[in-house]
């Protein structure tokens, strides 16, 4: 994936930029959806706070690249404690915790909307500049490939460590049986708070990510469209697991481009593929990569 | 001291009193059992005991400290831990990695830096495996060890269930219908499973139907009816004791004896 620094043609990196992003969103979003079991409808809003809040940082406020990423990260991460803190302290789950994430991306949306002055409303926010760090310029294409890359790799690395160690284990047993986890000593609310927490600061990282490449922002980029193609990479990819997300991402970052021609048919196809994944392979592509592995080999 | 004292329990659900003033105590080393017809509450109390419901009123102190209404994963914390009448385990992930989860939250060091690895978290890994392989052996499932949860026979996740409650060294075990389901033979092994447990120094509280275990396992029995203590006392005590039968067989039936 790191390879080809050999093929300069602007559409490939541009396709390989776009699906490094969308890896590191829909790899975070796997934490809480997959691996804790909780849906969220509103990592739009994170996504997009990370993105203007860099965009801004940098372009207005003369930040560094390396100081406006992490901020925006954090303040996605801030977001998402405020939002998350009561709903999971007051124990609400499924739909309802859902409904709740939701309303956060419409607000957000909302905001971005209406606060021109400093969005600049339905029109965008231009002239993002792109990042200089420690002197290399990364307007052009080819080097914003591999800053992508690196972080893209980070944030699997850094799934990978988490998912494996005592913390991770609590967020599946969150998943698993809920109440049965607190009954033997895990703070519940603490390790969901703690889920969605690194999931926001991870999709805001990814915010700024792309608000640096596309230089240009605009409030459609983020509404619930998004929220909701987020979690279709997740679920068809293959919730849970480490690949899923990664796969699930690509298919969605390229899917479109191959079906150019049935443009207005997008949404539909998308939805086909989600039922049915969700009524045959519940888990994704992993889970028909499993079920034929098991077929052939014959369990 | 006793390990635990229940004093004037009461849980209402709006007006079905689901238990009614209860006061009852464990004391050390002895196996105490909660008996009763269904529907008499005794699921109930142990909720209440272990957090999972706010009591309507009443005392529970635990080794000394007052804990009714606390949260439950903090009385998990201080020993009290119980398993659920069903067979709940944490189905998709292994039975290692089931007994894992329980010994993590009460291990010192479970800090981010666990996550990083490095060579003191090593060295508890490898010390951690150790114990989760002893505990594997105590419940007769190190054979198991990489199997998923989900993929064991009944009686296997029974016994994985009190393997993670183990792991969490509990002070005060409850046991909700341990042997429900279960064959002659797995009530055997439950049965020497209990008492081994107890040998081990940790105390048990236990909900059962089956009265042959009842009566020889447990050394103080507590009958209740309509969320009432009815009875207390010896197992044999208790066995001949009107008002327990009469709960578990009726007027009429209590005439027969």
């Amino acid at each position: 994936m790191a390879l080809p620094s050999v093929i300069k043609d602007r559409y490939f990196l541009h396709i390989t930029i776009t699906c490094g992003i969308y890896v590191i969103v829909a790899s975070s979003l796997n934490l809480v959806v997959g691996q804790m079991g909780y849906i969220s409808f509103g990592h739009n809003a994170l996504y997009g706070i990370g993105a203007y809040s860099s965009g801004l940082l940098m372009r207005s406020a003369d930040f560094p690249f390396l100081i406006a990423l992490p901020v925006s990260a954090l303040l996605a991460g801030i977001t998402g404690l405020i939002v998350g803190y009561f709903p999971l302290r007051l124990r609400l789950k499924g739909p309802y915790f859902a409904l709740v994430t939701m309303a956060l991306g419409l607000v957000i949306v909302s905001v971005i909307h209406n606060w021109v002055s400093l969005t600049g409303g339905p029109l965008g926010l231009t002239s993002v500049p792109p990042p200089v760090i420690f002197g290399i310029k990364f307007g052009q294409r080819q080097n914003y490939y591999y800053l992508v890359m690196v972080l893209a790799w980070a944030s699997i690395y850094f799934i990978h460590r988490l998912m494996n160690s005592p913390v991770g284990r609590k967020f599946v047993s969150i998943r698993e049986d809920e109440e049965m986890a607190e009954t033997i000593g895990v703070n519940v609310v603490f390790y969901k708070n703690l889920c969605f927490i690194i999931s926001a600061i991870m999709t805001g990282a990814a915010g700024s990510l792309y608000a640096h490449y596309s230089r240009f922002l605009g409030p459609d980029m983020f509404s619930i469209m998004e929220a909701t193609d987020m979690l279709i990479m997740v679920i068809i990819g293959g919730m849970g697991t480490l690949l899923g997300p990664i796969i699930g991402a690509i298919i969605i970052v390229i899917l479109p481009e191959l079906l150019r021609g049935l443009a207005e048919y997008r949404q539909v196809i998308y939805s086909f593929m989600l039922i049915f994944t969700i009524m045959f392979v519940p888990k994704g592509t992993i889970g028909l990569w499993n079920l034929t592995k098991e077929k052939l080999v014959g369990s | 001291m006793p390990v635990l004292e229940v004093n004037q329990m009461s849980k209402h659900f709006g007006g079905l009193k689901a238990v009614n003033n209860l006061s009852f105590q464990v004391e050390e080393k002895k196996i105490t059992g909660i008996i009763g017809p269904n529907g008499a509450g005794k699921t109930t109390v142990f909720n209440c005991l272990t957090g999972t419901y706010p009591l309507t009123s009443g005392q529970i102190v635990f080794r000394g400290e007052t804990v009714q209404n606390m949260r439950p994963y903090k009385i998990a914390a201080k020993g009290l831990v119980k398993t659920f009448q069903a067979n709940r385990i944490f189905p998709e992930l292994t039975v290692k990695e089931n007994v894992l989860i329980g010994h993590e939250t009460h291990s010192k060091g479970n800090t981010f830096w666990e996550i990083w690895g490095g060579n003191k978290a090593l060295e508890t890994q490898r010390e951690t495996l150790q114990i989760i392989d002893r505990i594997l052996e105590f419940v007769g499932l190190d054979k198991e060890k990489k199997i998923k949860a989900k993929n064991l026979p009944h009686g296997s996740q029974r016994r994985l269930a009190v393997g993670i409650t183990l792991a969490t060294q509990p002070k005060l075990l409850l046991l909700d219908e341990p042997a429900t389901g279960m064959n002659s033979e797995e009530k055997d092994e439950m049965f020497n499973l209990i008492q081994k447990i107890n040998e081990r120094g940790i105390n048990i509280l236990l909900i059962e139907h089956d009265m042959n275990l009842v009566m020889n396992i447990c050394e103080n029995l507590i009958v209740l009816n309509y969320g009432e203590k009815i009875a207390e006392g010896k197992p044999r005590e208790i066995s001949q004791n009107e008002a327990v039968i009469e709960a578990y067989l009726g007027r009429k039936g209590a005439r027969c004896f």
